[in-house]
């Protein structure tokens, strides 16, 4: 898993590439955490590049936007692929994140 | 007994840095068969939600051996993962709440929720001391685009 980090105005965008598995995922959890100890309150992750997230993606997911909810930021996901989309759809978690199209289209909402 | 045909089987080690070895045979199993190439992404997750959840539970002094078997069953490509720990039927653990609000959302059995959404079948049995959950994953047509 390749992840890159970016900021885009009042907006942190982080760029995920690859599985995020239980593998990857404790790394994804590690980068998602620092960037919103570090105060950041608006964080766009883009799945663009990612074709699989399982169960302990979705929890690195949920507890980044849980602190984020404490913190009154948000977290939003952008390019959903379809599988992914499938796994977050039949555990509720479509209903959990503001969901954009395209990296693009939640920065223009967002910035 | 193994009366099913194409048969093959690997035994690891119940820990998570084995997941790529383990999900990498079943791949490996599915696209001989030709049963389910379409769906390979479906079924390494449940082989990653599976085999990490025996892992995480199945042997509470740490770590034992985890057997992932592979077979094709009437048309179907057929997934048992069996263990030697205490006795589980993860199949009795209560679904997630799906409709709760993020701050009331858990963690908690939504890898066995993804397994019974994804699978055609997944049964539980417990035989000669070892827990043995079975998959079972049909041809399906590919959606269109």
């Amino acid at each position: 898993m390749n992840l890159t980090e970016e900021k885009s105005g009042k907006v942190a965008v982080l760029r995920v590439e690859g599985r995020i598995d239980a593998l990857t995922s404790p790394q994804l959890e590690a980068t998602l955490l620092g960037i919103i100890q570090r105060g950041e309150r608006s964080i766009v992750i883009d799945l663009a590049e990612v074709d699989y997230i399982s169960s302990a993606g979705l929890r690195v997911l949920l507890i980044g936007a849980k602190q984020m909810r404490v913190s009154e930021g948000s977290i939003c996901l952008a390019s959903l692929q379809i599988g992914v989309k499938d796994v977050l759809a039949s555990t509720g978690f479509m209903n959990l994140f503001r969901i954009f199209k395209s990296g693009q289209s939640a920065l223009e909402e967002l910035a | 007994m193994k009366d099913s045909s194409h048969y093959r089987s690997l035994a690891v080690a119940s820990r998570v840095d084995r997941l790529d070895q383990v999900a990498d045979f079943v791949e490996e199993c599915a696209v001989a068969t030709a049963i389910v190439p379409h769906r390979l992404t479906v079924l390494r997750l449940v082989v990653e939600e599976v085999f990490v959840n025996v892992c995480h539970y199945a042997y509470l002094d740490g770590e034992g051996e985890v057997s992932v078997g592979c077979s094709v069953d009437d048309d179907a490509f057929v997934l048992e993962v069996s263990d030697g720990g205490r006795p589980f039927d993860p199949l009795t653990r209560t679904p997630p709440d799906t409709s709760l609000d993020l701050l009331d959302r858990g963690i908690g059995g939504l890898g066995i929720h993804l397994v019974r959404t994804l699978s055609d079948s997944v049964t539980y049995r417990r035989e000669d001391d070892r827990n043995i959950l079975r998959m079972t994953f049909r041809d399906k047509p590919v959606p269109p685009g």
